[in-house]
């Protein structure tokens, strides 16, 4: 069942000149985890924030567990909603300890219950025996730990986070995604998690929802979002992305990389582009090749390609990093894709094709 | 904990205010603040003061011995107790409002908030110094003088009238108050009915022209001659009495005494009954104390002022009759105090 | 095209979500003292003939506006420049004393800034102190050498030295709640002294300097007492001639109205200039920021705060305890005085305690609920603080005797006018404090259980505690020096020693006016030194 739906709903703050949400009709599955993807203003933590209460809809419905909680004159509010929230910047009340802090979700449970709550939290996130210690007294990611413990202690219905992992450095973070992820499920609570990472999204989310411009693009695991973009904007947002155009033929499209065999809808004779992840397109040291390597960047394992395609378009090329060309060596382009993305020029129509 | 301490901390002290609020420290015959209460008991007088308290205390102790009437006194501006007493036209608070100067009373009779009461005595008051129907009545006069410092100004170079002060001679050595001051306005208003509006503002622009100083009131006044700042200044005669009890060197002019003069003005501090007072027995009492020899007489010893009934001698050389006083009314006056009030603008006396 | 909603609803005045019903509540009563001064001056001044309104404007009042804005922008720059560095120098860098400072610089708005004008008068005046000594060392020549001590110049000097605390205490108390991390990271960023100062510490500290030249601003709009002794004529000069002179409530109801109008014009302008941006600190990571080492310029900014200090606050001290030795010989002043000692501490207090209970609300939803009400509210809840004393006291009285008599001629009086004519300062002093908090973490506590009013009193009110004690400490000691509405409202036989002072003094009795305004100094130097330097407002 549904646990959480939002129905048509849109939010304008005021000052702004565009919706911060304009109709949005989401749904969240009981003891799911969603993760909300999209650049910053794409009306991401205004969802967020309709749900936990702290904004009301303009128009439109919020209902938690089939209730209505917002719009058609109800208000519920935040605190009698059975939400928690992990924010961006923790929130942690900086002058209450950190069993404080926790204990502060608890009020009118017995003490003997608060105690065994917070033990449990504290367990959970890796921080027992940290409980008389300040905010302003551990790292970020403590305060992190602490301010999930903390949302999860009264057993919310539903948990929201904010950017949890944006504060944190590269590693803590690539730690953190997996054990947030893991708490989440052990805990067993319904999540709605706000990115504008996809790294964060994928390995966390059971489904996906990318918003662009206050409007939901698409929702999906994150195989469907990665593979079966539904519009140029996911396909550019998710996943590193170059466009190549080219022109429908029969049984294919014809393309500044050569021709790709492919079936579409689109007619022939129509502008399309074709969208090129790093890992579809390979290399070859070839003297008379179609591309000039522009960039090389090195990254460990893998070295990334920027190369210029005769046709002037650019796009990325990832190789393992014994593979390497020299930049302004002349290469030539091939590629091998198992999805193939077209996008229609005229209409941004998308068609995803399996090859 | 801090905080706790703190926000017990406020608790205590709103406890205070409340306790406070409930009577505790507002009222206190022992207190005897500056607005000073005398006596205690069921007898009572309020009265608002807007004369200075210091010299009138004398009087208030001798009524309360002869009547047993416990007085309270709230001190302040004259003006603004005037107002204050408007605002409270619906529900009177004091019984008797003494003010600086017979003008406001007036103002007051007009506002249809005084109680017309002819105390034993009234006719043997000046009659230009009483309302007609006995809204007010005056108490002590007040000269319209010329202080000088006897260090700057020879005997020789005294003026004889306030029209010489524009002459060349006294160019930045003069000073008066302001506006403010209601017997500035009395003063001017009274010039404007002795010789006419054109040469009233011909002299007040002299002044301008001699760069006269105004100051906020008369003190500053009388003080700044004293200490030599200005070589004379226009104040009433008692701060001249004022200024010379506190060691200053200064000598004081009755100007305009010729026969074709314009004289000096007297004006009249006075008091007045409120309309609804609660105490109108006590009030009719004190009125009664008031022209009466014996408070005449304290008015004249203690503050140098005139008395404004004929059978107590003043503490000076001069009294009432000794000196030439400008024929005018004082009513009349008050109802020139807004076009003077512009004509001194016009002249940037403010 | 957005759909607009039809209906204007209750939650798009409050910029799109309803506080709860309490605290609008508990903000209205701000607004119900507000009205008091504003119904009475629409009342009395709205309704006169519009020639009246010709008439005033087409004499001197062009001249005084111009006298008062002048006035006012001057004193607001020095002060500001005075306060700001103080503050700098206090809290970031090693001058000597600098704990003692944090209350010491505080004092001089202890001292009536007309005690001060007066103390300047006798000292520097014509034929004053100095002058006579110079006459006595090198005869009457010397007489008149020193510079005019009247006029614009005078005026300014005198309300900057008494007035700059203001801008002093709210910097302070923002530079000692900022994250040392944001300056940490100019500085790696190769942001360097002066530079940083301007870069990064001042647009942080812009809404506390703001707020310290609002209150400076207003509070030279409301003055006569400083401009009337020093001889310069301002906006409020008009309002006293008419009501005074001309004795026309009406008139001087049309000037304030004109007053309220020119007040509510300086608040949209600075609401204005502070624009959108918001000054949260990070929450959660704060650090103690760093002292930086004056190294040969210690000395020299010893001798700056030295020559302030000396100016605002030991000269004026030191003649007050001359007259009052003077003063204490010539007369009994033991029993009275006291008296009006504990009347003037008790009614300030508890007018503190009121304003800073009255105007947490009306600060948290101008704040947290920005919306025309709550803006509105906030700019109007201010205008109080320019009103001349005497036009807030007369208003009390129209209120308290057409409505609630019983009332009237009780302390509750004073209380009213005092919140009606200071709250502003413990308005900006607590809203600035809740601006530095981020909003996350009240929602925090929303989502953790806790109502509107719960949040507020155990996430809020803690953390802006060190802002609402320096508000407390303003209005506290705004009260005690308050004299004109004292005069009129206060109960018969209630004396406060403002009271005594101005008894004495417009006698011209300086000796014996002396002793109240030494213990006005010593009443008011006792919580400033508590809640300065024993409570976390002077520590966190």
């Amino acid at each position: 069942m549904a646990q959480i739906e939002l129905k048509n709903a849109s939010k304008t703050y005021k000052g702004g000149e565009h919706p911060a949400l304009h109709s949005l009709d989401l749904t969240v599955d009981s003891e799911e985890v969603l993760v909300i993807l999209g650049p910053s203003g794409c009306g991401k933590t205004t969802t967020l924030r309709l749900i936990a209460g702290f904004e009301q809809p303009d128009a439109g419905t919020v209902s938690i567990g089939g209730n209505i909680v917002a719009g058609k004159g109800k208000f519920v509010p935040p605190e009698k909603r059975g939400v928690g929230t992990v924010f961006q910047d923790y929130a942690l009340f900086p002058h209450l300890t950190i069993e404080q802090n926790i204990r502060f979700g608890l009020q009118g449970l017995n003490e003997a219950v608060q105690r065994e709550r917070i033990a449990y939290v504290m367990n959970l996130v890796g921080m027992s025996g940290r409980e008389k210690r300040y905010p302003h007294e551990i790292s970020g990611g403590q305060q992190q730990r602490v301010a999930v413990a903390r949302s999860l202690a009264p057993k919310p219905d539903i948990l929201l986070l904010d950017e949890p992992l944006s504060n944190l450095d590269a590693d803590l973070r690539i730690h953190m995604r997996g054990e947030l992820s893991s708490i989440l499920r052990e805990a067993g609570t319904t999540s709605v998690m706000v990115t504008h990472d996809q790294e964060d999204a994928f390995s966390i989310a059971d489904r996906i929802a990318v918003f662009d411009h206050g409007v939901l693009e698409q929702i999906g695991t994150a195989e469907d979002i990665y593979h079966s973009p539904q519009s140029r904007f996911v396909a550019d947002f998710v996943g590193d992305a170059d466009f190549v155009s080219g022109v429908v033929a029969p049984d294919g499209v014809q393309t500044s990389l050569g021709f790709v065999k492919v079936e579409t809808k689109f007619a022939q004779g129509s502008q399309v582009e074709i969208l090129i992840r790093p890992d579809d397109a390979m290399l070859y040291e070839d003297g008379s090749g179609n591309a000039v390597i522009l960039e090389r960047h090195f990254r460990g394992t893998e070295n990334t390609f920027k190369v210029r395609l005769d046709s002037g378009e650019l796009i990325h090329s990832t190789h393992p990093s014994h593979e390497d060309f020299k930049v302004d060596s002349r290469v030539r382009v091939e590629t091998d894709m198992p999805h193939v993305v077209v996008i229609s020029k005229d209409s941004g129509e998308v068609d995803c094709c399996e090859q | 904990m801090r905080s706790r301490f703190l926000a017990l901390g406020l608790l205590v002290l709103i406890g205070t205010m409340l306790i406070s609020a409930g009577g505790c420290f507002n009222s206190g015959a022992d207190s005897g603040g500056v607005g000073f209460d005398v006596g205690e008991g069921d007898e009572k007088l309020i009265i608002y003061s807007g004369r200075k308290i210091k010299l009138f205390q004398p009087v208030i102790e001798a009524f309360n011995r002869e009547t047993g009437i416990a007085v309270q006194v709230k001190n302040g501006k004259t003006a603004e107790l005037a107002q204050a007493i408007l605002e409270e036209k619906d529900r009177p608070q004091a019984d008797v409002f003494l003010s600086q100067e017979a003008g406001i009373l007036d103002k007051l009779r007009r506002e249809d908030v005084l109680q017309p009461y002819k105390p034993e005595g009234f006719e043997n008051v000046a009659p230009d110094f009483r309302a007609p129907d006995g809204s007010w009545i005056g108490v002590s006069g007040r000269a319209r003088v010329i202080i000088y410092n006897t260090d700057l100004v020879s005997e020789d170079d005294l003026p004889d009238s306030v029209f010489d002060l524009t002459g060349p001679e006294w160019k930045d050595r003069i000073a008066m108050a302001s506006s403010l001051e209601a017997s500035v306005v009395g003063w001017v208003s009274s010039l404007r009915t002795l010789v006419g509006d054109t040469e009233t503002e011909k002299f007040l622009q002299g002044l301008t022209d001699n760069n006269i100083e105004i100051l906020a009131n008369h003190s500053l006044v009388r003080k700044a001659v004293g200490k030599g700042e200005f070589a004379a200044g226009f104040v009433n005669h008692y701060y001249y009495h004022l200024e010379k009890a506190a060691g200053s060197p200064v000598g004081v002019i009755y100007p305009d005494q010729g026969t074709d003069d314009v004289g000096v003005l007297v004006n009249a501090a006075g008091a007045a009954i409120i309309k609804g007072a609660k105490n109108q027995d006590n009030a009719k009492m004190f009125m009664d104390f008031l022209i009466d020899a014996e408070a005449q007489d304290l008015f004249a010893r203690e503050n140098f002022e005139y008395p404004t009934i004929e059978e107590v001698e003043a503490n000076e050389a001069l009294s009432l009759d000794e000196f030439k006083r400008s024929p005018v009314d004082l009513i009349d006056l008050g109802d020139k105090v807004d076009s003077t009030i512009d004509m001194l603008f016009d002249h940037n006396i403010l | 095209m957005v759909e607009r909603p039809k209906k204007l609803r209750w939650s798009y005045l409050w910029g799109g979500r309803t506080p709860s019903p309490a605290m609008v509540a508990a903000a209205s009563v701000a607004g119900v003292l507000i009205a008091i001064p504003l119904l009475y001056i629409l009342y009395r001044g709205a309704f006169n003939d519009p020639a009246q309104w010709a008439k005033l404007w087409n004499g001197r009042l062009p001249g005084l506006l111009g006298n008062t804005i002048a006035l006012t922008f001057s004193v607001v720059v020095v002060a500001a420049v005075v306060g700001v560095s103080l503050a700098w120098l206090v809290e970031r860098t090693d001058v000597a004393g600098r704990k003692s400072l944090r209350w010491i610089l505080a004092m001089p708005l202890a001292v009536p800034s007309y005690v001060g004008a007066l103390v300047y008068i006798t000292i520097f005046g014509p034929r004053g102190l100095v002058d006579d000594q110079l006459v006595s060392w090198f005869g009457s020549g010397a007489s008149g050498v020193l510079p005019e001590v009247f006029g614009f110049w005078g005026a300014g000097f005198i309300l900057t030295l008494f007035t700059f605390p203001y801008i002093f205490l709210l910097t302070s108390a923002a530079l000692r709640s900022m994250n040392a991390s944001t300056e940490e990271a100019a500085r790696s960023l190769g942001q360097t002294g002066f530079r940083m100062l301007r870069k990064v510490t001042l647009p942080l500290l812009r809404p506390a300097i703001a707020a310290g030249s609002l209150l400076v601003a207003l509070h030279i709009l409301a003055d006569f007492g400083v401009v009337s002794m020093m001889r310069f004529d301002t906006f409020t000069s008009a309002i006293y001639t008419e009501l005074t002179a001309r004795f026309s409530r009406e008139r001087a109801a049309m000037l304030s109205l004109a007053l309220v109008i020119l007040t509510l014009s300086i608040l949209y302008a600075e609401s204005r200039m502070r624009g959108r941006a918001k000054y949260y600190q990070t929450t959660g990571t704060w650090r103690r920021p760093s002292i930086r080492s004056l190294g040969k310029w210690k000395w020299a900014a010893n001798i700056y705060i030295s020559v302030i200090l000396f100016l605002s606050l030991f000269l004026p001290l030191a003649l007050l305890a001359v007259w009052g030795f003077q003063g204490l010989g010539e007369a009994g002043v033991g029993a009275t005085l006291t008296a009006g000692a504990i009347n003037s501490f008790v009614v300030s207090a508890g007018a503190a305690t009121l304003a800073v209970i009255i105007a947490a609300p009306v600060a948290f939803l101008a704040i947290r609920y920005v919306g025309p009400i709550s803006s509105n509210l906030y700019r109007l809840t201010q205008t109080g603080y320019s009103l001349p004393g005497v036009i807030v006291a007369l208003s009390i009285i129209f209120i308290f005797i057409n409505f609630i008599p019983s009332l009237y001629g009780t302390i509750v009086v004073l209380f009213v006018a005092y919140v009606i004519l200071f709250i502003p300062e413990s308005l900006q002093s607590t809203s600035s404090a809740i601006s530095q908090i981020s909003p996350n973490l009240e929602e925090a506590s929303r989502s953790l259980g806790r109502g509107t009013f719960r949040t507020f009193k155990d996430v809020t009110l803690p953390l802006i505690l060190p802002g609402v004690a320096a508000g407390w400490v303003l209005v506290f000691l705004s009260a005690l020096k308050e004299l004109p509405a004292t005069l009129i409202l206060r109960p018969i036989g209630f004396d406060t020693l403002p009271v005594h002072l101005w008894t004495e003094a417009s006698e011209g009795f300086y000796t014996l006016a002396a002793p109240a305004g030494l213990l006005l100094v010593v009443v008011s130097a006792i919580p400033l030194y508590l809640l300065l330097t024993r409570t976390r407002a002077g520590i966190s």
